[in-house]
């Protein structure tokens, strides 16, 4: 397993509040994480430090051993990072059409008119999305637009996914048809993932590995039987709980 | 912690490169006149009495216009009833009038004998019915836009807790500091009109400016009384607009929550729909009849329609370059200062407080340096392109007002999940963020279009020879042409208006439809 992602010392603050304290962080190719935490915790700006979309005051990231950015310094930016993101609200470009949403999202690579759309088709089959190429975001229901998000993340085919807590107004059928299509695409493409959520069941069809961020840093981190059998933060424990794992350190 | 969000320093420099264009018109006046003597005193007993006037014409004209605006406002944000849609966007055509308009029209009432029994709007009394019901859309519609930054959840646990009344008072509460500043900005803005008060015959500050200038040709004299007028609207307007920064710049902002859907209620839905109503009649209807009234008696049409085919090139040239400039300016500066909460505050402040001044202000100076300067540099200081530019700088602020409403909108992941994609700014600019500003860039441009048509002004001081708009010729022909012609020109400028503000209601609809 190569390194993907590398956080060394991370320290971001926003306002007067500490959100990222000497934060290290580690995701290896083809892995899963979920990142855990109560809200503010500094989840989602972990993964915007990540993805190029902010920088740390203090500390740096490397990605795939490559300095990325060090205290304030962007070095590489996102696009060049091998990183694709599913946001919270999904960021779809309303005005562009389902393919134009992909086409657009290639904008990056440079590629030929002819190796664009090749990668749009083979995006919007892969997500089962193909007969919605000519429609407007607008137009869609929730799992439509999801897929959609996910055509326009697979499209540029990325080292590591990124997923802000991309599912939170979708409904348990729909939810689950998406988590199984992420999952299998990942078997298929091979990409590594971080997941931002506070849902047992997107964890369990999704990541094997749990990281919980508490005060500022990575409280905890394991598979999910690890932090059964040793869990170290009541979060961690409530977690397993809830995925229906036993705890066998009676926490 | 850093956000990587494009150039700082350009935006910076771009905010104030507008800004920089914006304050520049007001420059010269300023210069000439401080560096020149007139013959006669500026401060004697009948401009005295014009400050006095226009003081209390302008304190009339905040009281209507909040006293009216304010609560019709609340109701029609709240509140469904038939035809709404047209009914609201209708309360914005006063606005648009030049205020001799429905001057003429009033007047026209008061002549016919049969119609003795109704009030006849004259003197400062007559200034302040006529320009506070002009004022009172922008009570109207400040109300309106910040009660509708309420969310649906706000006013729905109102209503569980309080009914009915616990959501005017909330409403109310949170929407009156706008409202109070618009309707004061309505009154500071009624300070510099002189349509109204050269017909009802009441001397105002304007009128007094407008004397100095084009009948004793004094431009010293118009210079120092226009300084004067600037000063005192400024200290005025300075400390309101400061006070309320944050609200206003907070109310200018859409919101990203889900918005109130209007209900519908049995007595409420009533008020708000005759209040409507009722103001469209006075304000529009009433004075509508009476320009008809001459025209019934002596139809000119014809002779208009020629006046009008004569005057349209011109009054397009000036309207829709000044629109032009405008919202290219407000665009920029909405783009620029989005994410910037303190900067939005500061752009809008000094914006309004422009839009405040007086419009003789710009026109004079720049009419001034064009007496000074060798024809050939006629092409730059009195040419079409030169009314387009200051009149496009004097309403860049409600340009710029739209566009920040407009810009509020856009999604910052939008701007993120381009950055993760490599997509480059222009390229995110040409295919998302202009299409997306489509409607608010169409309905900006409109509304500077017909603003600009009716700031006589400007437009009567820099036009260059030869040349036209409408509003300027209904305006000069008015003293000395028959009645019907006049009455005639009224009313085709009306329609043209009436047709461009149905449109800006329509097109948002449409542009829409087309990109869901």
């Amino acid at each position: 397993m190569t390194r993907l992602v590398r956080c060394r010392g991370l320290a971001c603050r926003r306002g007067k509040q500490l959100v990222l304290s000497e934060m290290d962080f580690e995701v290896t190719s083809g892995e899963s994480v979920a990142l855990l935490g109560s809200s503010g915790s500094g989840k989602s700006t972990l993964l915007r430090v990540i993805a190029g979309l902010e920088t740390a005051q203090r500390g740096e990231v490397l990605i795939a051993d490559r300095l990325a950015s060090r205290a304030g310094q962007l070095l590489i930016p996102p696009h060049r990072r091998g990183i694709a993101m599913l946001f919270q609200d999904l960021a779809l470009w309303p005005n562009l059409t389902v393919a134009g949403n992909v086409r657009l999202g290639l904008s990056g690579l440079r590629l030929s008119m002819h190796q664009s759309r090749q990668r749009i088709e083979q995006a919007l089959d892969l997500c089962g999305i193909g007969d919605l190429a000519a429609r407007r975001p607008g137009t869609l229901s929730g799992g439509q637009q999801q897929r959609v998000a996910l055509a326009r993340a697979l499209a540029v085919r990325p080292r590591l996914l990124l997923l802000d807590e991309p599912f939170g107004g979708l409904d348990l059928i729909t939810k689950q048809a998406v988590l199984e299509q992420i999952a299998q695409l990942k078997r298929e493409l091979d990409f590594a993932l971080i997941l931002v959520t506070h849902s047992p069941a997107e964890v369990r069809g999704l990541c094997e590995t749990l990281a919980v961020l508490e005060g500022g840093r990575i409280a905890e981190r394991g598979s999910v039987d690890k932090i059964a059998a040793d869990a170290q933060s009541a979060l961690g424990t409530a977690f397993v709980q809830a995925l229906g794992v036993k705890n066998n350190s009676g926490a | 912690m850093g956000r990587h969000d494009g150039k700082p320093l350009l935006r910076w420099v771009l905010v104030g490169t507008v800004l920089v264009i914006a304050v520049g018109p007001t420059v010269p006046l300023v210069v000439l006149t401080l560096g020149r003597e007139s013959t006669r005193p500026v401060w004697t007993d009948a401009f005295r009495q014009a400050v006095q006037n226009t003081l209390w014409l302008g304190g009339g004209v905040s009281v209507l216009s909040l006293a009216i605006g304010f609560p019709l406002g609340l109701l029609a944000t709240l509140y469904r009833f038939p035809a709404a849609r047209s009914l609201v966007s209708f309360q914005a055509l006063p606005l648009l009038l030049p205020s001799f308009l429905p001057c003429i029209g009033w007047s026209n009432l008061a002549a016919a004998k049969w119609l003795s029994w109704l009030p006849r709007p004259n003197g400062c009394l007559g200034c302040v019915f006529v320009l506070g019901l002009q004022a009172v859309p922008l009570a109207f519609f400040a109300t309106w836009a910040a009660c509708r930054n309420l969310t649906a959840s706000q006013l729905d646990a109102a209503r569980l807790y309080g009914g009915e009344k616990s959501v005017l008072k909330l409403s109310a509460r949170a929407c009156a500091p706008v409202a109070i500043l618009a309707a004061l900005l309505g009154g500071i803005l009624s300070l510099s009109d002189s349509g109204a008060p050269l017909i009802f015959g009441c001397r105002s500050v304007d009128v007094e400016i407008l004397t100095s200038f084009s009948a004793l040709f004094d431009y010293a004299l118009a210079g120092r009384q226009c300084l004067l007028l600037a000063g005192f609207v400024l200290l005025l307007v300075a400390p309101v607009l400061l006070a309320g920064r944050r609200r206003l710049a907070s109310a200018v902002l859409a919101r990203q929550t889900r918005p109130a859907i209007p209900c519908r209620h049995h007595v409420l839905s009533g008020v708000a729909s005759a209040g409507l109503l009722l103001v469209l009649i006075i304000g529009i209807v009433i004075p509508t009849f009476g320009l008809c009234l001459p025209v019934l008696k002596n139809p000119m049409i014809a002779r208009a329609a020629h006046k009008v085919s004569g005057t349209a090139v011109p009054t397009l040239v000036f309207t829709g370059g000044a629109g032009v400039i405008a919202v290219m300016l407000a665009t920029i500066v909405a783009l620029a200062v989005s994410e910037h909460s303190r900067a939005r505050g500061t752009v809008l402040v000094i914006l309004l407080a422009l839009l405040a001044l007086p419009p003789a202000l710009a026109a004079i100076g720049v009419s001034q340096i064009a007496t000074g300067v060798p024809p050939w540099l006629d092409r730059l200081t009195r040419s079409r392109g030169t009314v387009s530019l200051i009149l496009g700088v004097r309403f860049l602020p409600v340009a710029a007002v739209v566009m920040l409403r407009a810009v509020g909108t856009l999604s910052p992941s939008w701007i993120d999940a381009a950055r993760v994609h490599g997509v480059s700014a222009p390229r995110l600019l040409v295919r998302v963020v202009l299409p997306h500003l489509g409607p608010a860039i169409i309905v900006s441009l409109l509304l500077v279009m017909v603003l600009s048509a009716a700031d006589i002004t400007t437009t009567h001081l820099l036009q260059p020879p030869g040349v036209q708009s409408l509003p300027v010729a209904i305006f000069t022909v008015m003293a000395n042409s028959p009645e019907g012609l006049v009455a005639s020109l009224c009313l085709l400028y009306l329609l043209c208006v009436v047709l461009l503000l149905a449109a800006a209601a329509q097109l948002p609809r449409l542009w829409s439809r087309r990109t869901v």
